[in-house]
């Protein structure tokens, strides 16, 4: 309870950078910043971000608390939903908060936006702090977070750099590229969309077995994949009802004798499994 | 006017400053958010166990011998009975098995230790299911297809991922996972509904990928909807017009 935060509007962010504005003169007028710290930074914590209309960048850097850095103005450029009006003669645009909200509890750290708000994020977290992070308009960009990520989107592409632990990432019509640095033995993961691409970068050393699917596009990979025969595909018909019909169309294969599951899969994009 | 009140009843050696603390902190008890239960999904899962349990055999009976508000001389007997049995045993046991020194009957041993490691594998994998991180839920789906003779519980909880998991990664994952149980009427069923609700076009290509695999005709009324269903993402009613076509 005491490590409960609660702050729900743009506003009380306000306040609460003015009472902080001396000592943080850097501050431009159309970002928002503030600082979250964890109940116990002493455990991992999570952050959960919920996005409409934005896009979000996570950073992981050697600090125990987390910072936010919104700007409204950015993503509404970028998303506009309406012709932007001209300013009348002696007249200026005033910018609007985004209006967004932080809660922290028990290490859980969630992240909303305001209803038709576009919002761009930017957030720094400790390194090994888990993410789980969706949106719909918007791409996400993870860097050097060490964790287990878990990432959603709809229009946006994921882009991964210099990740470890564990990934589950989809997105329906967004790229997904990312290079995972180090691997969390035995941890499945998973990169799937539906009409994009899904570039993922490996240790060269990583064990794995591969389950690759691309149904109208192409699988490539520099490893040296063992293909297994799929494990369904040697299976006869059990139930006696008519002829069984193969659309399994997965290549099911291991690298460096075999590991943990990971899964890539995209209906209408390009694979590409890259040595590191 | 409370806090008088409050004052005059506590004892002297009580500080009134430590009640109000007492005061407060219970007023912030009652202000904490009791979690709302996600009924939809405990329903749910209350209705897949309700199943299993339908249609398993009756359990046997309870009561072995005469009803169980006995009095206490019952008990007495039961107790008796139940000593006797056992000397019996140990004396039927000294003399079937004269020689200590033989071993342990190891096959018998071993069946128990498999099963126990079935037992403890089929709980590992339920237990991953129900866990926050995604991750986790993969490898608790991708672990049930090491065990040999899953359990209906265990069915029962990859269907229910199925239907309710909040990752697409996971959903999807149990559908390969579900694909050694097709013969089962419950999961072909489950895929049925499955394909109607799904939010994931992905998922929903899978899926009926599956239903032409597992050669299911009951699924045709439910891919002409998704055909015809304009709402319906371009690539599944495609992928539903094909199966349909599949299964004839």
């Amino acid at each position: 309870m005491k490590g409960m935060i609660r702050i729900c509007n743009a506003a009380l962010l306000c306040a609460l950078l003015a009472s902080s504005a001396v000592a943080q003169q850097s501050v431009q007028p159309t970002t928002d910043r503030i600082t979250v710290p964890f109940s116990d930074p002493e455990r991992p914590g999570t952050l959960k971000v919920n996005l409409l209309d934005g896009a979000v960048t996570i950073k992981g850097s050697n600090r125990r608390d987390v910072l936010f850095v919104a700007n409204s103005q950015e993503a509404r450029d970028v998303l506009r939903r309406r012709q932007q009006a001209e300013p009348p003669a002696g007249m200026r645009r005033l910018t609007q908060p985004g209006g967004f909200g932080v809660e922290e509890r028990d290490n859980e750290m969630s992240v909303s936006s305001a209803f038709n708000r576009e919002i761009n994020l930017a957030v720094e977290v400790p390194t090994r702090t888990k993410l789980r992070v969706s949106t719909v308009n918007g791409g996400v960009t993870v860097d050097s977070v060490d964790s287990e990520i878990e990432i959603n989107t709809v229009d946006g592409a994921i882009t991964m750099t210099n990740v470890g632990g564990s990934v589950v990432a989809h997105a329906v019509d967004g790229n997904i590229t990312a290079t995972v640095a180090r691997v969390a033995p035995q941890a499945p993961m998973a990169f799937t969309s539906l009409n994009g691409d899904i570039d993922v970068t490996l240790p060269a050393a990583v064990k794995a077995n591969l389950r690759l699917r691309s149904d109208q596009g192409d699988v490539f990979t520099d490893f040296d994949v063992q293909v297994i025969a799929s494990a369904s595909a040697n299976q006869t018909q059990r139930n006696g009802r008519g002829v069984r019909i193969d659309v399994n169309r997965s290549i099911y294969g291991t690298v460096n004798g075999g590991g943990p599951d990971f899964e890539l899969r995209t209906f209408d994009g390009n694979i590409y499994v890259r040595k590191r | 006017m409370e806090n008088d009140k409050l004052n005059r009843l506590l004892p002297d050696d009580v500080d009134p400053r430590e009640a109000d603390g007492l005061d407060a902190t219970w007023r912030m008890l009652g202000a904490i958010d009791a979690p709302a239960p996600d009924s939809d999904r405990m329903r749910a899962r209350l209705d897949t166990v309700l199943g299993a349990v339908e249609h398993a055999a009756p359990p046997a009976s309870p009561r072995w011998f005469g009803r169980r508000d006995v009095d206490g001389g019952r008990y007495a007997l039961q107790g008796l009975a139940a000593a006797a049995v056992l000397l019996v045993g140990i004396a039927i046991g000294r003399f079937v098995v004269p020689d200590t020194t033989r071993l342990p009957d190891s096959s018998s041993e071993i069946a128990a230790m498999r099963s126990e490691m079935r037992e403890l594998r089929e709980m590992v994998s339920l237990s991953l299911m129900q866990q926050q991180s995604a991750s986790d839920r993969l490898k608790g789906v991708t672990w049930t297809g090491q065990l040999d003779r899953p359990s209906s519980e265990v069915i029962s909880a990859l269907v229910d991922a199925l239907m309710h998991d909040p990752n697409v990664n996971v959903r999807l994952a149990t559908i390969d996972a579900l694909e050694r149980f097709a013969s089962r009427d419950d999961v072909r069923r489950a895929a049925i509904q499955a394909v109607d609700r799904q939010m994931s076009p992905l998922v929903q290509i899978a899926l009926i990928d599956f239903l032409v695999k597992t050669n299911e005709r009951q699924s045709a009324p439910t891919l002409r909807r998704l055909i015809e269903d304009p709402q319906v993402n371009d690539a599944v009613r495609s992928r539903a017009a094909w199966g349909l076509q599949q299964l004839g």
